[in-house]
C-alpha cells in the first residue's frame, strides 16, 4: 500500500513494541522499499515519544527494556482489541497478552536517553494534540530532554503551529501520517523530506543538521 | 483559607523544608499541565498525579499556592529539587486525587479558573 502510494521511506512504530517491525521490513526488502525500525513508547507522563533505529537489533533490543518496565497488566481484547503479530506473509503468528495500550514507568527523559543510546533518533509524537503529546502533557519541552525533531499530525497547520510554538523553532518539524489502518497511509499526510537516500543514516543527518529547509510539509 | 491551616487538616508535610504560610485563594486539579497553564489561577493549590520536574515550571508560573502530588507516587528528584529551589511548596500524600479534591472542598476551597 506504501509503494502504491509512491511513499518511499516508512517507519514502523507499534505502541511499546516491535513484535510487527521485523516482518514488514522483510516484505519492504522484497518490494525494495525501505522500512525504518520504531516504536511509539508511552512515557510515565502519557506522553507519546517515537524512537526510530538504525536496525531490527536496535529496536529489538531497546524493546527489551523497555519491557521492563512495563507493567505486567494483561490485554482485555474485548476493551482494546486483539494485539496481534503477523509474520511477513500476513499470516498470524501470535497475539501479544500483556496490554500495550499503557504507559511504561519510566519518564520521557529516561525514555529519550535510551533511545539515543540504541542509535535511534527521539521524536515527541503529535505535539499539537491535547492527550498523549509532549507540550500537552507537560506544558513545554524540558530542558533535560535531548530531542531531534517534533511531529505534528496531518491535521494541523504548520503555519498555525509555530505561530502557536515559537519555541519549538529549534527542533526539526515533520509531518507523518501516523496511519493506523492501510486507508490512512496517504502521500500528502507525510513530510517530504530532502536526504541523499531513503535511509536512517541519511535522515538522522537531516535531523541533527537542523537543516530544516529540507523539510517540507503539505 | 491559610496553607498551614490546609496541611495540618490533610496531614499533609512538605516533601522539603518548611514552607511559608499563605493564602489560599482556590484550587484546581489537573494531569494536563497545559491545561494548568492555561487555566489555574494565581495562589491556587493544585492537586495533580504528574511528578515531572515540570509541574514546578508551571506551578511557578501560574504562581501556584502549593502543590500536592496525590495518589502515593514519590515525585522524580528533580522536581523536589526545583521545588526547593524556587520556593514552591510541595506534598505528597497516599490519598487519590478525588479524595484530596473532596477533602479541601469540605474545608471550604472552591476551584478557581482564569477565564480563556
Amino acid at each position: 500500500m506504501a509503494q502504491l502510494e509512491g511513499l518511499s521511506l516508512i517507519a514502523i512504530t507499534d505502541h511499546n513494541t516491535a513484535a510487527n517491525v521485523g516482518a514488514v521490513m522483510q516484505v519492504g526488502d522484497q518490494l525494495g522499499l525501505p522500512v525504518l525500525p520504531g516504536m511509539e513508547v508511552q512515557t510515565r507522563e502519557e506522553v507519546h515519544l517515537l524512537g526510530i533505529f538504525p536496525s531490527l537489533e536496535a529496536v529489538l533490543a531497546f524493546e527489551q527494556l523497555i519491557w521492563q518496565h512495563l507493567p505486567k497488566v494483561a490485554n482485555q481484547p474485548q476493551i482494546f482489541g486483539e494485539q496481534i503479530v503477523y509474520d511477513s506473509a500476513d499470516r498470524q503468528k501470535g497475539s501479544i497478552e500483556r496490554l500495550l495500550l499503557q504507559s511504561v514507568t519510566l519518564g520521557v527523559e529516561e525514555v529519550g536517553k535510551a533511545i539515543t543510546a540504541h542509535g535511534g533518533v527521539t521524536i515527541a509524537a503529535h505535539v499539537n494534540r491535547r492527550s498523549y503529546g509532549l507540550l500537552g502533557q507537560l506544558g513545554f519541552v524540558p530542558e533535560t530532554l535531548k530531542l531531534d525533531a517534533v511531529e505534528i499530525d496531518r491535521y494541523f497547520s504548520y503555519e498555525r503551529f509555530m505561530d502557536e510554538h515559537q519555541s519549538l523553532g529549534r527542533y526539526p518539524v515533520l509531518r507523518n501520517s501516523d496511519a493506523h489502518q492501510l486507508i490512512d497511509l496517504v502521500d500528502s499526510h507525510s513530510s517530504v523530506v530532502l536526504i541523499e537516500e531513503p535511509s536512517f543514516l541519511a535522515l538522522r543527518e537531516l535531523l541533527l543538521s537542523g537543516d530544516v529547509g529540507r523539510i517540507r510539509l503539505r | 483559607m491559610q496553607l498551614a491551616a490546609i496541611a495540618e487538616a490533610l496531614s499533609l508535610s512538605p516533601d522539603h523544608g518548611s514552607f511559608k504560610d499563605i493564602e489560599v485563594k482556590g484550587g484546581y486539579s489537573s494531569d494536563l499541565l497545559s491545561d494548568v497553564m492555561g487555566k489555574a489561577a494565581a495562589k491556587s493549590i493544585w492537586v495533580t498525579n504528574q511528578i515531572h520536574p515540570n509541574v514546578i515550571a508551571v506551578a511557578s508560573l501560574i504562581d501556584a499556592a502549593a502543590v500536592i502530588i496525590a495518589g502515593g507516587v514519590q515525585p522524580e528528584e528533580g522536581t523536589l529539587k526545583k521545588a526547593e529551589e524556587v520556593g514552591i511548596p510541595l506534598f505528597t500524600t497516599d490519598l487519590p486525587a478525588f479524595e484530596v479534591v473532596g477533602q479541601l472542598y469540605q474545608l471550604g476551597v472552591r476551584g478557581t479558573a482564569r477565564s480563556a
